[in-house]
């Protein structure tokens, strides 16, 4: 939620602290919260009027404003299509700092816009600062001073970013719930806003009745007939209020019900009396076929049971979520039914959902208020219509049958210090409670504690605690020295065994890979058209809409990925990989742990060769595990079937083996070693690879072959040849080294020859830069080491 | 002689692809080049037309032309990689040349992928702490995924947009986190307070992948239930894993946050010691075990009390080696395993 500091410091006004600080106080106390912005008015920024607007010559989009500050005109171009003559607005000046869309700053200067020059500019909301608002010029109220400087009627501003947690969006998805958390992490009061007193209820008010037909999930409903009211903008503080929270300023009515949404967190709205098509309002579960246009303009049809608040049995709105048009206040609008009411979360969460409709109000009804709540709303926004606009209450009607009850709970001071570790005294406790609003009765053993009613998430003594462990602080939590135990636990077999395997696998060159537990489909296909496969309702992509049956068609893919690579001369390129994981398959009946599903452990590995060389890896793992695995064990081992061989592309033959990892683990003792102590582990080095980014564009392999003095070491030409070709040559391999001697017509020396790959880390190469480093890397060669190329 | 058109390159360049597509050996491979784009090739030949081409014809067939020289430019040079290949595994066999052998040497190893280093000296770490290790499946019942731990059947995670269930198992999910454990470990492996345990493995989310998010990644988590384990345990524990699993001091705060199955929730950052852009690392949410998950596996929450802590093994894997993106761990890149 996006939080106004100047709001906050009203609502406090002891509150002495930058809001750096309270973003952190709340972080560590309460939510994660951080500053995201704010704004400074520039000075030279001033109020004038719009005299006169003419169309731009040259430009169907722009205007011609002539605008007056008291004392001088003068005309500036203006895009914006808001704009009618007799607005006063905000001017900037040429050298006047405003805002641009990524809330970075920018001069004003004199300019010429299609022929017309254009002294400084008109500015919307969001070039002030004040907000996102960018539809169009920010219109100022008629009375404000013709030449006065801007920032004497706007505060300047902080905003800061709060992620209330779900447990505590009952109570703090508001101005004024952030402030009560801010008061008890700093001791100081809020200073609570100016409430009205209003009438006892009635069950009838000038006609207008409440008739609940869904109760079960309209826990509250009030309406507050009042009438009189003047409709006009709002004044500049509720403007720049709203936008501050990212709202867009509407009418006077609109903004009042607006900003108690924000400031208590209690969605409200206002109908026109006048316009509801009857007096008897009602709750109810939407029937089939009906439909009604919201205020956002969108006809929709509203789904069979969605709660609707109707008149006369017509819909009017959609219940805590969004009004509709045919009810919206106006211009003409004098007399206002306000609802202010309590809907059950998953109701209006539902329906939200199923019609995308994310609204301020549906999001803090789906998060679950207090039904207490919409008495002091109502009351608030009464007075703020008493004083902005005028209105004279005519009556209230409240339906609210079972009144909340307070959920009293037992709390022993000692469960917190139990629960820290550290000593939290019964008085700080005490403390701590009292300044969340608890009522605290120490009188007995154990405590009885009482939350304040907005405190939806206090259910229990375990809740108490946390509240005494968050107030007091986290950072005060002792740490301890840890040693090993003297008797370690048993483990179970399988981690230990499955790490030696793979060990055991990278000792014959294997490399291991991870993939997801989704099937590539067509490889998979091709490897096994046959095991049924789980299939997954909601997958995020068709490729993968499957839970896999084996490890081989990963590893394949891994193959086909890597082809270029596993197809280059060089002998260090990784050819095998393997990998270690589940496989899923569906489970008719049998004793599998979880009933439907059969999830099996494997170990599989692909490899370049045959399916000899690939049972000569088995047999090399068996060996060194000294185990004779049963026929159970090995479920494949052998060539890769042709099939697949095409569709991988692959010129040279893959072979593969697939273990069942759990028939194996049974034939295996656990391993006795004793395990590593703390202080084992402390002692060992603790150097480790770190990634290096590597190209993704293709590379380019070229052979280099020479003679050199046969006392000069192939290491050095491969030092030169990394050296020089820095950058470009990702990879050198001595595949020759010979004494020509042997061979005749050869002067006395040695031969090398090396494959190079040649790879830029961020374009395809092309051959004039290979040739270029290659000739360079000849040349150093033949000055340094004296070689003759071959 | 032919004259150049489109249909003539066309065919032109289709023969002498077929050409290539049959053939064997470098020799006839060098026949083929000189056949086609040598300098007195029928490529060349025709190309040498194009200036006495109209205007407009010259402009479409001279690139149409020269497109085509390009390509088979290409597919010679492939060719000639894919030859030189043969004919060395083909020396290679007779063992009378030494040469490069697509077979792995004896003497190569392999690599560990950078998620099992993590996890074994995650392992280590916590066996040296007196954990005892338990392990489960990844797809599980919704109830221990979710409802006995406190998430209840209206909690928004549970949703389709968050959660892979399974089509005609509607008791089950791909496990959203290993927190699954926290029921399933001490009741199929009938554990009684006190008890440590350590566990991990894949979990899942229906989430939309960028370098931080995976559809599929890991999750490690410890619990500990006796008579008084309490945050400052929690803090030491955590402190001790991350302080081994760095290599040096680590500094742990907690935060307040929230997750239904623990209480008071805590959000475990770690001054960042690692990237070298300072401030604080998120790495794990903690607390103590809800009395409620305590009474799902028939421990007494008025006697017993609980802490656990989750994070994702990814995550610490990313941090420590600098690794960028997490679907380099899934991405089955050589280039990228070969590095670790």
């Amino acid at each position: 939620m996006k939080l106004s500091y100047n709001w906050l410091k009203e609502l406090l006004p002891d509150l002495k602290v930058t809001a750096e600080e309270v973003a952190e106080k709340l972080t560590m106390h309460a939510f994660e919260t951080s500053v995201v912005g704010g704004f400074t008015i520039d000075p030279a920024i001033r109020v004038v009027k719009i005299t006169k607007i003419e169309p731009h010559p040259n430009a169907d989009r722009l205007r011609l404003a002539t605008i007056n500050d008291g004392q001088n005109e003068l005309r500036v171009v203006c895009g914006a299509p808001n704009i009618a003559e007799g607005h006063v607005v905000a001017y900037a000046p040429p050298g006047a700092v405003v805002y641009d869309k990524d809330g970075s700053r920018f001069t004003i200067k004199n300019a010429v816009i299609r022929g017309e020059a254009s002294p400084g500019m008109l500015a919307s909301a969001r070039e002030l600062g004040l907000g996102a608002d960018h539809g169009g010029i920010f219109i100022l109220p008629p009375d404000t001073p013709l030449g006065s400087v801007l920032v004497d009627h706007i505060q300047n501003d902080l905003f800061l970013e709060t992620e209330i947690t779900p447990n505590r969006a009952h109570d703090s998805l508001s101005h004024i719930g952030v402030a009560r958390e801010l008061a008890a992490l700093y001791n100081i009061e809020v200073d609570e806003p100016t409430l009205s007193a209003l009438p006892e209820p009635t069950v009838e008010v000038d006609g207008f009745t409440i008739a609940i037909e869904n109760a079960a999930d309209t826990p509250r409903y009030m309406n507050v007939l009042v009438d009189g009211v003047k409709t006009s903008a709002s004044p500049l503080w509720l403007q720049t209020r709203l936008l501050a929270a990212g709202l867009r300023p509407i009418s006077l009515i609109v903004d009042i019900t607006n900003y108690v949404l924000l400031e208590y967190g209690q969605p409200n709205h206002a109908f026109d009396a006048q316009k509801l098509p009857g007096k008897k309002t009602g709750v109810r579960a939407a029937r089939p076929s009906e439909k009604i246009k919201l205020l956002d303009g969108q006809d929709i049809d509203i789904p069979v049971g969605a709660l609707v608040i109707t008149s006369d049995d017509t819909p009017v709105a959609l219940a805590g979520i969004m009004g509709g048009a045919g009810t919206e206040v106006g211009d003409s609008t004098t007399t206002l039914l306000l609802e202010v009411a309590n809907f059950r979360p998953f109701a209006i969460h539902h329906t939200a959902t199923s019609l995308g409709l994310r609204t301020d109000s549906s999001v803090r009804f789906a998060k679950a208020i207090s039904p207490d709540l919409a008495e002091v709303t109502s009351r608030r926004l009464v007075h703020l219509l008493q004083e902005l606009a005028g209105a004279t209450v005519q009556g209230v009607m409240d339906y609210y049958p079972t009144p909340q009850q307070p959920t009293k709970s037992i709390f022993s001071p000692e469960r917190v210090s139990s629960m820290v570790g550290t000593t939290i005294a019964p008085q700080q406790a005490e403390q701590a409670l009292k300044s969340l609003r608890f009522e605290v009765d120490t009188s007995g053993t154990p405590w009885q504690v009482v939350p304040p009613s907005d405190r939806l998430d206090i259910t229990g003594e375990h809740d108490v605690v946390e509240e005494v462990v968050r107030i007091s602080g986290l950072e005060n939590i002792p740490l301890q020295t840890l040693t090993s135990p003297e008797k370690y636990p048993s483990q179970p077999p399988a981690p230990h065994i499955r790490h030696q395997i793979r060990q055991a696998l990278v000792a014959r060159g294997f490399t291991e890979t991870y993939n997801v537990s989704f099937e590539p489909d067509e490889l998979g296909q091709l490897f096994d058209p046959t095991t049924p496969r789980l299939e997954i309702m909601n997958p995020l992509a068709p490729e993968q809409a499957h839970l896999r049956v084996s490890l081989l068609p990963g590893l394949a893919a891994n193959f086909i990925l890597n082809k270029d690579d596993i197809h280059k001369p060089f002998t260090a390129q990784p050819r095998a990989l393997f990998e270690v994981g589940e496989v899923f398959r569906p489970s008719p009946a049998g004793a599998t742990r979880v009933a439907g599903v059969d999830e099996e452990e494997h170990i599989a590995g692909m490899l370049i060769g045959s399916a000899a060389d690939a049972q000569a890896v088995l047999d090399g793992l068996w060996q060194s595990l000294g185990v004779t695995p049963d026929a159970k064990t090995v479920l494949f081992v052998g060539d890769v079937p042709p099939a697949v061989i095409s569709h991988m592309k692959y010129r040279l033959p893959v072979a593969a083996f697939v273990i069942q990892a759990s028939a194996l683990y049974q034939q295996l003792r656990p391993i006795s070693a004793e395990p590593a102590t703390l202080a084992d582990i402390a002692g060992r080095p603790s150097t480790h690879a770190t990634f290096t980014a590597f190209s993704r564009y293709p590379s380019v392999l070229r052979d280099i072959s020479f003679l050199v003095a046969s006392g000069t070491a192939a290491t050095q030409a491969h030092e030169l040849i990394m050296r020089v070709g820095k950058g470009l040559v990702v990879d050198c391999e001595l595949f020759d080294e010979f004494l020509p001697a042997k061979l005749a017509g050869l002067p006395p020396g040695k031969a090398l020859a090396f494959h190079l790959e040649y790879q830029a880390l961020d374009h395809t190469l092309n051959s004039q830069e290979v040739e270029e480093v290659h000739n360079r890397i000849i040349t150093a060669l033949q000055a340094e080491l004296g070689a003759q190329l071959r | 002689m032919t004259p150049i058109t489109l249909d003539t390159l066309t065919a032109l360049a289709n023969k002498a692809l077929a050409e290539l597509a049959t053939m064997q050996g470098s020799a006839a491979l060098e026949a083929w080049r000189v056949q086609y784009l040598g300098r007195n090739g029928a490529l060349p030949q025709l190309l040498r037309q194009v200036k006495d081409l109209p205007v407009g014809e010259r402009k479409i067939i001279g690139k149409a032309g020269n497109d085509i020289r390009v390509a088979l430019e290409k597919k010679y040079e492939k060719k000639q990689q894919s030859i030189k290949y043969q004919v060395e595994s083909i020396k290679n066999e007779t063992g009378s040349i030494p040469t490069t052998s697509y077979k792995i040497p004896a003497t190569q190893r392999g690599h560990l992928h950078p998620l099992t280093q993590s996890l074994r000296l995650a392992q280590e770490i916590f066996a040296a702490l007196g954990f005892q290790f338990v392990e489960g499946p990844d797809v599980d019942y919704i109830q221990y995924n979710f409802d006995n731990l406190n998430i209840n059947s209206e909690h928004p995670s549970r949703a389709e947009t968050d959660t892979f269930y399974l089509q005609g198992f509607p008791d089950l999910v791909l496990r959203t986190h290993v927190s699954t454990m926290q029921s399933r470990g001490p009741l199929t492996n009938n554990l009684k307070p006190p008890f440590k345990i350590f566990y991990y493995g894949p979990t899942y989310r229906s989430e939309k992948e960028d370098a931080t998010h995976g559809s599929v990644f890991h999750q490690y988590e410890f619990m500990v239930v006796d008579e008084k384990v309490n945050l400052s345990d929690l803090k030491s524990i955590v402190q001790t894993f991350y302080s081994l699993f760095f290599g040096r001091d680590m500094d742990i705060r907690f935060r307040p946050g929230y997750f239904p199955f623990v209480e008071p929730g805590l959000e475990v950052d770690m001054r960042d010691k690692v990237t070298h852009k300072g401030g604080w690392l998120e790495m794990a949410g903690a607390g103590m075990v809800h009395p409620y998950v305590l009474s799902a596996i028939n421990v007494d929450p008025g006697k017993y009390q609980g802490i656990a802590l989750g994070g994702g093994l990814d995550r610490l894997t990313m941090l420590k080696y600098g690794i960028p993106d997490i679907r380099l761990l899934y991405s089955g890149n050589t280039r990228f395993l070969a590095q670790f």
